[in-house]
């Protein structure tokens, strides 16, 4: 708490009363305050609702709205409109670093007598997309046991025969231990029992999500390794929940974006000589028209297909002509999956999670 | 109790043709079937705990 004396000596003071202040400066150099001339609510939003609309709940669910363009296996193409940037990017950003995968995090390596590393196989393991949905699974901490409920053990034994060319190591041959690692743990005396280096006290086989189908990784085609002849390669890896934020590795897409939907308006008649030419240089977007007696003129005929390569305006005609730029709050989404879940699960994870944050922050207020 | 014996057996790689010969102390360091003269030893079967990262 501020004195009287400090007080009254806050009252008074005057900067320039202070020793090596320069005396004798022209006005402008004498402000010592600074002032923000815009408006400290709006002045960084980047949505500033136009025409006196409000950003209330209510008017949200009225204008959202979300259309599903194509949706696989694998992959997803939808569009979100009515919703502000920073949601589009959390989105993206959660899809991409904060939801849980399955990848192999240990690899023991009992014999390596192949060309790639001990090191550089391990780190290619890792990144081998497993195909096992991560609600099923638990994290494994640094004081836990590794059982069935936290980890998935493969197994790779291959050997290139003498006889037989070079071999290649493929994701097909990683074989899934549904009862738990088969390595034991080497032991100092030779009456203790041989400890294995996961405890698993019943088997995942038994589980019905894997009942009947086996984990394997989403692709078995990938390369691993290349073994020439004489050479083996004996390991046991086991998988782990995690997320892309703390590697790469666990990321379960195999990338996911977003661009803004492209605007394009013709701001006066594009006709004949002139049409003919705007479609040549953008035959995606613009089209011609017919208007009978021989006139011809161009028109917007898919806006959504405008890469914005900004070809159309490079031409000193037709720069006043077009108008090229972007639907606010109109979002055209990618997800690719890379095969742990399909991309509109994955998506609604990644809404739970944004829920789960703003629960959080709402906690803590 | 003797885990390494007196006379160590190893088995040794040959560099040319890969054969796998079992030499004791004091045979001539070459390989029995192509007679060339770099052996390479075999990696050690012990378990290394590697990170996938």
């Amino acid at each position: 708490m501020a004195t009287k004396e400090e007080k009254r000596f806050a009252k008074n003071f005057n900067i320039n009363d202070l020793p090596d202040v320069p005396t004798g400066l022209p006005p402008h150099l004498q402000q010592t305050r600074v002032v923000s001339k815009s408006n400290p609510l709006t002045a960084n939003a980047s949505y500033v609702p136009s025409m006196g609309e409000s950003v209330k709940l209510g008017n949200f669910y009225e204008n959202f709205k979300v259309d599903v363009i194509s949706l696989t296996e694998r992959d997803m193409e939808f569009d979100m409109i009515g919703i502000d940037a920073a949601f589009a990017n959390a989105f993206r950003r959660i899809l991409i670093a904060e939801l849980p995968t399955m990848a192999i995090e240990k690899v023991l390596i009992a014999n390596n007598t192949s060309v790639i590393i001990d090191e550089v196989l391990a780190h290619r393991m890792g990144l081998i997309p497993i195909a096992a949905d991560p609600r099923l699974f638990e994290y494994l901490s640094e004081n836990d046991q590794p059982n069935e409920k936290n980890t998935i053990v493969f197994k790779l034994h291959v050997k290139c025969a003498k006889n037989k060319t070079r071999q290649q190591v493929l994701t097909s041959d990683l074989k899934w231990l549904p009862n738990g690692s088969e390595l034991l743990k080497e032991s100092g005396g030779s009456t203790s029992k041989p400890k294995t280096y996961t405890s698993f006290s019943c088997s995942q086989d038994s589980l019905p999500e894997f009942a009947n189908n086996p984990i394997t990784p989403s692709d078995l085609q990938i390369l691993i390794a290349k073994l020439a002849p004489g050479q083996e390669i004996e390991l046991e890896a086991h998988a782990v929940k995690g997320i892309g934020k703390t590697h790469a590795k666990w990321s379960p897409v195999a990338t996911a974006w977003y661009r803004m939907h492209p605007k394009v308006d013709l701001l006066g008649e594009v006709e004949d000589e002139l049409a003919e030419r705007l479609v040549k240089i953008c035959p995606k977007v613009f089209d011609i028209e017919d208007m009978g007696k021989g006139k011809k003129r161009a028109i917007v005929a898919q806006p959504r297909k405008c890469t914005m390569s900004k070809e159309c305006i490079r031409d000193d005609d037709l720069i006043e002509l077009v108008d090229l730029g972007s639907v606010k709050n109109h979002f055209i989404f990618n997800i690719e999956s890379t095969g742990s879940l399909p991309p509109d699960v994955l998506f609604t994870e990644a809404v739970k999670i944004l829920e789960a944050k703003c629960e959080t922050v709402l906690k803590e207020l | 109790m003797e885990s390494k014996p007196e006379e160590p057996v190893v088995t040794y790689v040959c560099g040319d043709c890969g054969q796998e010969n079992t030499l004791k102390r004091g045979d001539v360091f070459k390989c029995k079937e192509c007679g060339f003269r770099v052996l390479y030893k075999k990696r050690i079967r012990r378990k290394r705990l590697i990170p996938a990262n």
